[in-house]
């Protein structure tokens, strides 16, 4: 969005009328407040915290109520899913799909982003940008019984190369949108003045605006890492055991008998690493991200 | 900067061959299995054209206009509930008289990227009846235990809830960045006036905030229309069909049932639905993000 | 169903022509062709050392003999054996997928004698009957199994599945609670009735009765079992149905009752997994399910109230015999790339030395192998065990079983589901059975009209 406000005005900050700066007085309000904002806190991570207790925690203490929070910890339930499930499997599985399917679509959707930048033609631009926007609107459920059926025929049932092919389709329209809106931020004067030195349109892409957009590039990689790490529909439908991903496995600690809490938050631990520490490291680009590109 | 038709041939080549393949051809392909009688069960019975039939059948099924409502129910819900909490947080991160705003926002984006499925699972033993830690702290101030997923009136309440928590950061980053770069003229005016806070939020916050608002409901309304990770780790659609919504309804007839055509019928009415509801607001987005 | 090898090849290249030849190198085969039918001949037992067998299992106490004593088997063959258990729904579901992707993760499964028909249709299971007559290893032993189970695991003469589990309906009650309070043990479903009024007087803190509520499949044999003894069926012999039948009516209302009033609360979500806990935990009085949890009931390490429990075969009004009729057996997947192995693997699990531990050992006394059920060694452990109340009434149960009242159709699982969810929600939201029935009635109309029946 862009900032409605010219130059010379204020900053947004002043128009608050709470007295400013942390010097200010304390009054119920802000007490209030200051409150609201650690409870906040608590509220977002207490889960996450209360998953990595219990990860740790053995089956006697985390079946035996708030005493789990003080029960000593230990690694009994990472070495049990270790050897009594193919975790480091599922965990390589996702780990591969996630790589791979970011390469190829920064690649595919860069150079798409970047074609569609620079379209002249606005209906037909809009309309591919429709048809790329619907398949972040629709809903993944809706195309589960044709590619399932689809791959079935094809042999590509719990297959790799079929899962990969799924995700970079899952992911391609959401890249191409984010690659669009990085590139149009890039200053047409610094890639006509590589035409006027006479390099081609394509070389420009490739000399001049894909290293202008790098940290969008990041951004969009680690957005599309995320998406694909976290899917859990078409590998629960898509998948048996060779190909499966770490979160279509989650379903199989609920036995038939009870379930394993520990055992399954053990390997859910192991399992948000990667989607935690890469989103925290693009925090900036998230939200825009999220909310496909139309917050700065 | 001019670019040949064989340059965006290059360029475009590879994409419109993938999401032709992967998105034209699938979307025909649900169309033409609906309109089958495809039973994955039977596979002697040769998949038979049957025109509308599943439709026919779709439409006089009270579960499809159940799951239908429980969806209507769980998106209104969950993107209301979200609007309204994620304004509010934003105001509240939006004062500069506080400390640790930095550290909130930081905190807040955990939720959004933590697997979804794995915030099912885990809420699920945060509310189980008899081990979950939510139970554990009702029991301990003297209240009766809750079956937060194991009774019809509570599972719905419940998921909306999780679903809340999970994505109402989202909602607050986007107003907040909305509050943030508004300007300044129109505050300074309205405390000259002597307008109130509340006055101030109503008619001067909200409508300059309106297209911000826009995105976040849209963003919202679609995700909470196709959720279903967390639903499904949660509830599985129980009990009884109490949270089953139409993806759910969906997977079931699909992947349980197996009746593939009636499945496929139901996808292509999702897809109807979405389809309508998004066309309006796409635009909007597109010249939001300009 | 086979396809040429150079059109396999054609599709998969084409479906990875997007991915570097680094993918395809990572990229898993799928299930592709089968082996090819029985070799002639008892095979070598080492014949297969170092590969894997797979098993997909169904929760329930046959598989405990599986789970304790593989050990023998892959010390036998020098093979490994891998298992998942799933509840019910939950494996079928998984086997459908799995025959129907032709993938053949899974070599052997359990199957349940209902999802027979459904099975056969679609060619899931391998044939049986070749393996018998040409690779017929020692472990097997004809005789041992009942012929009547025998015939229930085929279908059109074909066997399909090797069965370990045998079935019948029968009542449980806790025998030391109706002495205290003097009711006599219940005979017939209006003993039953009258026991539970009695009881939830007398114990207050005693659900008097449970049973299985939850709204899958899985639980269709209590209902139907017990109709049974009013003389109704749900479907007359051109698969119509007749919810709303005044007989049928008035079994369910009489069942619903139990669980309604006399019921634990989560009575609606019970499987018989939960179910069973409810009684041997001493939270329920009396328990109508199948002839199976007698030795788990009487085993003091599994249940509080061992020793406290009488059996009886109760009868309807109709004069017929409560049904629980439920057989369950080992499949091989028609998919399978280890039939030989898979083979002699069900061979092992009903062979008279696995069975005879399992009774001996694991007091799994209603194992279907007649050798042991006949053999000394079992009557001095039931009369040491206490248990010849249980296993005296094993035979009567075995009798009594008929599946008149079952609809044994490949639509099974979609009608069972249909039904149960009808009257799982009644449980909990109290609906009387006129009700249930009458909205339920139609649904199974629709289903079988769909498949074609009741024309």
């Amino acid at each position: 969005m862009a900032d409605q406000g010219t130059p010379e005005q204020p900053r947004a900050e002043s128009k608050s009328r709470v007295p400013q700066g942390k010097r200010a007085r304390w009054t119920l309000g802000r007490a209030l407040a200051q409150v609201a904002v650690v409870i906040l806190v608590i509220v977002a991570l207490f889960p996450f915290v209360f998953m990595l207790r219990v990860a740790f925690s053995s089956a006697r203490d985390y079946l035996s109520g708030i005493k789990v929070l003080s029960a000593p910890l230990t690694f009994e339930n990472f070495t049990e899913v270790y050897s009594s499930t193919e975790l480091g499997r599922y965990l390589f599985n996702s780990l591969l799909y996630s790589i791979l399917t970011t390469l190829i679509v920064l690649v595919i959707g860069s150079m798409a982003g970047f074609g569609l930048s620079k379209a002249r033609n606005a209906l037909v631009r809009d309309n591919v940008m429709f048809f790329v926007l619907s398949t972040r609107m629709g809903p993944p459920v809706v195309f589960a019984v044709p590619l399932f059926l689809l791959m079935t025929n094809l042999l590509l049932v719990d297959t790799r190369v079929g899962m990969i092919l799924v995700y970079t389709f899952y992911n391609l329209a959401f890249a191409i949108w984010l690659m669009y809106g990085f590139f149009r931020e890039v200053p047409p004067e610094i890639e006509e003045a590589g035409l006027l030195d006479g390099l081609s349109p394509l070389s420009v892409f490739r000399r001049i605006s894909l290293p202008l957009v790098v940290p969008g590039l990041m951004a969009t990689g680690i957005l599309v890492f995320i998406f694909t790490w976290n899917e859990f529909f078409y590998a629960l439908v898509l998948t048996r055991d060779v190909a499966k991903t770490f979160p279509a496995m989650v379903p199989q600690f609920f036995g038939a008998f009870r379930v394993e809490w520990g055992q399954m938050l053990a390997a859910s631990t192991m399992g948000i690493i990667p989607p935690l520490v890469f989103g925290l490291l693009i925090r900036k680009y998230l939200v825009r991200g999220l909310s496909l590109g139309s917050v700065r | 900067m001019r670019l040949s038709k064989r340059h965006y041939l290059i360029l475009l080549g590879p994409t419109l061959l993938i999401l032709f393949a992967m998105l034209a051809f699938p979307t025909a392909y649900v169309f033409s299995i609906s309109l089958r009688d495809y039973k994955l069960t039977d596979p002697t019975a040769g998949n038979p054209f049957v025109g509308l039939e599943n439709y026919k059948t779709l439409l006089s099924d009270p579960e499809f206009f159940s799951a239908l409502w429980r969806s209507v129910l769980f998106t209104v819900g969950s993107v209301a509930l979200t609007f309204v909490v994620g304004m509010a947080i934003a105001l509240l991160l939006n004062r500069r008289d506080i400390r640790g705003t930095g550290l909130t926002r930081t905190a807040i984006l955990v939720p959004l990227i933590l697997t979804p499925l794995v915030i099912g699972a885990t809420y699920r033993f945060m509310l189980d009846r008899d081990n979950g830690i939510i139970n554990e702290f009702l029991a301990l101030v003297g209240l009766q235990r809750i079956p937060f997923l194991a009774d019809p009136a509570w599972a719905m309440t419940s998921v909306i809830l999780v679903d809340v928590w999970q994505w109402t950061p989202f909602a607050v980053l986007v107003l907040l960045a909305g509050l943030e770069s508004l300007p300044v003229g129109p505050f300074e005016a309205a405390r000259m006036d002597g307008a109130s806070r509340w006055g101030e939020f109503w008619y001067i916050t909200l409508p300059l905030l309106a297209p911000v608002i826009a995105v976040v409901l849209l963003i919202r309304t679609m995700d909470a229309f196709r959720e279903f990770d967390k639903i499904f780790i949660m509830t599985g659609g129980g009990p009884g069909i109490a949270t089953q919504t139409l993806p759910i309804f969906l997977y079931r007839s699909g992947f349980q049932d197996f009746d593939m055509g009636f499945s496929a019928a139901t996808g292509v009415v999702m897809l109807i639905i979405v389809t309508v509801v998004s066309s309006f607001y796409v635009r909007r987005i597109h010249s939001a993000g300009e | 169903m086979k396809k040429s090898l150079t059109r396999e090849d054609f599709l998969r290249a084409s479906g990875g022509a997007l991915a570097s030849v680094y993918l395809l190198g990572l990229a898993g085969c799928g299930g592709q062709g089968t082996s090819s039918g029985p070799q002639g001949g008892p095979p070598d037992h080492h014949a297969f050392e170092g590969d894997t067998l797979k098993l997909l299992l169904k929760e329930g106490y046959e598989i405990e003999a599986i789970q304790k004593y593989k050990g023998d088997f892959e010390q036998a063959t020098g093979t490994t054996v891998e298992t998942e258990v799933y509840d019910e729904p939950t494996a079928r579901q998984k086997f459908i997928l799995d025959s129907n992707s032709k993938t053949g993760t899974y070599d052997i499964t359990s199957v349940s004698f209902w999802n027979l028909p459904e099975y056969h249709r679609a060619s899931y299971l391998e044939p049986l009957d070749a393996w018998i007559a040409k690779a017929r290893d020692p472990w097997l032993d004809p005789k041992a199994i009942p012929k009547t189970a025998m015939n229930v695991m085929s279908v059109d003469g074909q066997l399909y599945a090797l069965p370990h589990t045998i079935i019948g309906g029968m009542l449980f009650y806790r025998k030391d609670l109706f002495e205290k309070h003097g009711i006599k043990p219940p005979q017939t479903t209006a003993d039953v009735l009258s026991a539970a009024k009695k009881l939830k007087e007398a114990e207050p803190s005693i659900s008097p009765f449970t049973g299985r509520g939850a709204p899958t499949f899985a639980s269709l044999g209590t209902w139907l079992g017990w109709t049974w003894g009013y003389g109704a069926k749900l479907y007359d012999d051109n698969m119509c149905p007749h919810a709303t039948d005044p007989k049928f009516v008035q079994g369910m209302s009489d069942l619903l009752t139990l669980m309604q009033d006399y019921g634990p609360e989560d009575a609606a979500s019970l499987t018989f997994t939960q179910a069973g806990e409810k009684f041997s935990s001493g939270n329920a009085a009396m328990m109508f399910d199948t002839t199976g949890f007698g030795g788990i009931f009487e085993d003091p390490e599994l249940s509080k109230v061992a020793g406290k429990v009488g059996f009886s075969l109760p009868k309807g009004p109709a004069g017929n015999p409560l049904q629980w009729t439920y057989l369950e057996g080992l499949g091989i997947s028609a998919y399978s790339q280890n039939k030989d192995l898979a083979w002699l693997f069900l061979q092992w699990r009903m062979s008279n030395e696995t069975t005879r531990k399992e009774a001996l050992e694991l007091g799994r006394y209603d194992v279907p192998n007649l050798n042991v059920l006949h053999s000394d060694e079992y009557a001095k452990l039931t009369k040491k065990k206490g248990v010849s109340d249980y296993t005296k009434k094993l035979p009567q149960a075995w009798e009594n079983i008929t599946l008149e009242h079952w609809p044994f159709v490949p639509e099974f699982a979609k009608i069972g589901d249909t039904f149960m969810q009808q009257v799982s929600s009644a449980i909990s939201s109290g609906q009387t059975a006129e009700q249930a029935m009458q909205a339920v009635q139609p649904k199974l109309d629709g289903i079988s009209k769909d498949a074609g029946y009741c024309k």
